[in-house]
């Protein structure tokens, strides 16, 4: 019936992100004389890891049908425990210290949504705030600062044209992330759960353990989002990162993360940061009153969740 | 009877791409008179009642209302020519009550203000109209049976003042107490002067009610005319072209030493069905019939650990599943076609592949990583067995039909090669070509030494294909039959036990 309308619309929906990445990316080129430039490039990428870090991170949770947006706060109370680790036992012990409460962060967002049967927009919207206020007492309200300068390599140059160890980390994190989420068997999970959560358990997939896992995955990669924001000022506060989460969301959504669960994919994620990004590159650039630059941002995330919607729209 | 249609279609066509799925369709309905609307899934019924229905338009042609031209371009259109239509899925506001629910769009009102006493009066006068005497006008619908929510629909359709009223697969979700009392009141409403289009798998229910019949076949009329005269057996030939026999089919014959594969024995439930214990052979067919609400799904989710057992065991080719839950119970060989393909069986955006391969997806990676090419050659094959029809395994489901998706599901657990399979309503919303092929897929898994175990509420279904009869009332089995040995009627007499002497079904 619909089959060839289906595939046309799958296909649009598809491209439709690259063509307005390479489309922004075009105009760019020809209307300034900077942005092709070295250093305008490798500006631009050490700008996105962050929220390219997070926004990977989320996909995984994403794809099965649960939000993290504890994410910043997880960023924020595993690099305060990373750096007081850091002083008390040196940087391998410190950047272990880090993952490792991400992950076990994530697994209290993953027990609270699945044994506790909280929804996870509420779960992790109230769990950021106890990480927050944790972090708050641990640190008192002040910033913590790193004894170990080493921590600062993240945000170093590095050899080859200049480009951040910190990028490394990110494309490293967003190859790892899209081969877990595409090749493995993992993957499969997580796509069944987020499209059928019912059907999955019949199917003998244990939803529990797919959704705990998720959480754990986004909680240890936010922890190394976290790490990289503090390599930058080495140190941090309970602040740190705060509202980033929402900005990774929206890039993720604006590549064709599916909000319902059970489609998306690293890439789509990726190239919506990109996009995001593009554009207050872009604004920076023209030298466009920067205040209108949210307004773009909001209006694209608007625009691209609508047009999920409309494409999305079954004729059945 | 008046002799003025109060509905006609004239050269209606419709085509999605290059598919027509009606063509040229030429057809009159008179007040008075209930019509029963045939059809194989995908001969094009529901294309017809959605554009009647102002849901979608058609390509060309025209639609006439008392023999003026009419464009419906939304169902608002439609309802304001007073021609509604009850769908399968039911558009009820479940948090509001019958009464808001009858009169939403048209509240009697003051200021913006519900004036809730008159409301509640043209509801007992629409309730009291239809005989509905057991629905409080403040009942909050969620609270309702699906059987009182679809009496509300009808409400509402009479409340809007509608002279046509479409019913999709009205009884598919009803008990046979419930569907002969729908059927009594399509009667009454026709008496009354409306047109009732009736739109059945149920070939029976239609022939005790419609005065006329039109059956589709390919999106063109193969049969309009009385239902007086035709009998399920002619009216299949007009749906499909060909006859498949249910009455003389018979399983195929069981050795004395297969041995037993599943073993329940007292099996309870927290909500006190039970205890139930059973035996299932290799390659026996043990069927499970009994009314909704009889416990049978419940029992078939607590054998495969998809609800919690508070007591009981259930045991695999002498193996007993301990700690049981449907992963556990995979492992073990059991697999479970469940009730509803769409909620619980299949997740509609994701591939006929991904879908199939889900339960074995252990079997298609290495290190757990995917191996795709054996993955596709082995759905590939499953594909090609149950024969679903589609472009490409990389198809989405919701794209399929109800029968294409029945089988698809029955292909995922194929795939896993069960030792025990459970199929509940394996053919329900299915269309009667589909319907035979998957009495096939049942009959073959037997014959490889499956043990099935099914369960379904169309008796002959049941009766026909089963080696042995189980008969559920109030949560336990209350009786066995042998295959033959039982009649329809007694095997409906052991599901409704002392429904006369207590006053009430079970379910």
């Amino acid at each position: 019936m619909a089959e060839h309308k289906g595939l046309l619309r799958q296909r649009s929906r598809d491209f439709g992100i690259v063509f307005a990445a390479v489309v922004l990316v075009v105009v760019l080129s020809l209307s300034t004389s900077t942005f092709l430039s070295v250093a305008n490039m490798v500006n631009l990428l050490d700008q996105i890891i962050v929220v390219g870090i997070l926004a990977c991170a989320v996909t995984v949770p994403m794809i099965a049908g649960v939000f993290d947006l504890s994410m910043s706060a997880i960023a924020a109370l595993s690099a305060i425990i990373a750096i007081h680790t850091i002083n008390a036992f040196g940087l391998p012990a410190g950047l272990l210290a880090s993952v490792g409460t991400g992950a076990l962060l994530g697994l209290f967002n993953g027990v609270m949504v699945t044994y506790a049967r909280v929804n996870s927009f509420i779960a992790t919207l109230a769990s950021s705030m106890v990480f927050v206020g944790l972090a708050t007492v641990i640190t008192d309200g002040q910033i913590v600062k790193s004894d170990d300068a080493s921590l600062q390599l993240l945000s170093r140059p590095s050899g080859f044209l200049g480009i951040t160890w910190g990028t490394y980390v990110f494309i490293a994190i967003a190859i790892l992330t899209g081969i877990l989420i595409a090749k493995t068997i993992y993957g499969r999970a997580l796509y069944a759960v987020g499209g059928n959560a019912a059907a999955a358990t019949l199917s003998g997939i244990s939803v529990v353990r797919t959704h705990i896992t998720a959480f754990m995955i986004s909680g240890a990669l936010s922890a190394v989002a976290g790490l990289v924001l503090a390599s930058r000022a080495l140190s941090a506060q309970p602040a740190t990162g705060q509202g980033l989460e929402f900005t990774a969301i929206a890039a993720a959504v604006i590549g064709g993360v599916s909000l319902n669960g059970g489609a998306g994919a690293i890439w789509r994620s990726v190239l919506g940061v990109f996009l995001l990004q593009l554009i207050g590159n872009g604004f920076n650039l023209l030298g466009a009153p920067t205040i209108f630059q949210k307004v773009v941002q909001g209006a694209l995330i608007l625009f691209a969740v609508s047009l999920d919607q409309f494409l999305r729209a079954r004729d059945t | 009877m008046s002799d003025t249609p109060f509905l006609s279609v004239r050269s209606l066509r419709k085509s999605y791409a290059r598919n027509v799925v009606l063509h040229d369709v030429d057809l009159d309905f008179r007040p008075g008179r209930v019509y029963g609307l045939l059809g194989e899934n995908g001969a094009g019924k529901s294309t017809l009642a959605k554009i009647v229905s102002g849901l979608i338009e058609a390509d060309s042609g025209t639609v006439e209302v008392e023999g003026q031209a009419r464009h419906f371009k939304a169902p608002k259109d439609a309802l304001a020519q007073g021609i509604s239509i009850i769908t399968q899925e039911q558009t009820l506001a479940l948090d509001r009550s019958a009464a808001e629910n009858v009169f939403s769009g048209n509240l009697p009102q003051r200021a913006g203000f519900v004036k809730e006493k008159e409301l509640r009066g043209e509801f007992a006068r629409v309730a009291g109209k239809l005989g509905f005497s057991d629905i409080a006008a403040a009942t909050v619908v969620k609270t309702l049976s699906i059987a009182k929510r679809q009496q509300v629909e009808i409400m509402r359709a009479l409340a809007r003042g509608s002279r046509l009223i479409i019913m999709d697969e009205p009884t598919a979700i009803l008990s046979t107490v419930e569907t002969q009392q729908l059927l009594q009141l399509i009667r009454r409403l026709a008496d009354e002067g409306l047109v009732i289009l009736l739109i059945s798998h149920f070939l029976e229910d239609v022939l005790s009610v419609a005065d006329d019949v039109v059956v589709l076949r390919d999106g063109a009329v193969t049969y309009f005319g009385p239902a007086t005269g035709q009998t399920p057996r002619s009216l299949t030939e007009h749906m499909v072209g060909r006859v498949i026999d249910f009455e003389h089919q018979r399983p195929a014959p069981l050795s004395e030493h297969a041995p037993v594969r599943l073993r329940v024995e007292g099996l309870r439930r927290a909500d006190g069905i039970g205890p139930v214990s059973l035996t299932i052979r290799a390659g026996e067919i043990v069927g499970m019939a009994g009314l909704i609400g009889s416990g049978r799904t419940e029992v078939a989710r607590a054998i495969f650990g998809a609800d919690p057992k508070v007591a009981g065991t259930v045991t695999v080719d002498d193996v007993e599943i301990a700690h049981a839950s449907p992963r556990v119970s995979v492992r073990h060989g059991l697999g479970m076609v469940c009730e509803n393909r769409k909620e619980q069986g299949l997740s509609l955006i994701h591939s006929i592949r991904d879908n199939d391969s889900i339960v074995v997806r252990d079997r298609f990676a290495r290190f757990g990583f995917r191996t795709v090419r054996a993955e596709k050659a082995a759905v590939r094959a499953v594909v090609e067995r149950t024969d679903v029809k589609c472009r490409s395994m990389e198809q989405p489901i919701w794209q399929l039909s109800g029968g294409n998706q029945q089988k698809v599901l029955f292909a995922k657990w194929m795939m896993a090669e069960p030792k025990v399979l459970i199929v509940d309503e394996p053919t329900r919303g299915v269309d009667v070509g589909a319907k035979a092929q998957i009495y096939d897929i049942i009959a073959d898994l037997a014959a490889q030494g499956v043990a099935i175990l099914i369960i379904s509420s169309e008796i002959e279904e049941v009766m026909g294909l089963s080696h042995r009869l189980l008969v559920m009332r109030r949560g336990q089995l209350v009786r066995e039959f042998a295959w033959g040995e039982a009649s329809r009627a007694e095997v409906i007499a052991a599901a409704f036990g002392d429904y006369d002497n207590d006053g009430g079904s079970n379910g």
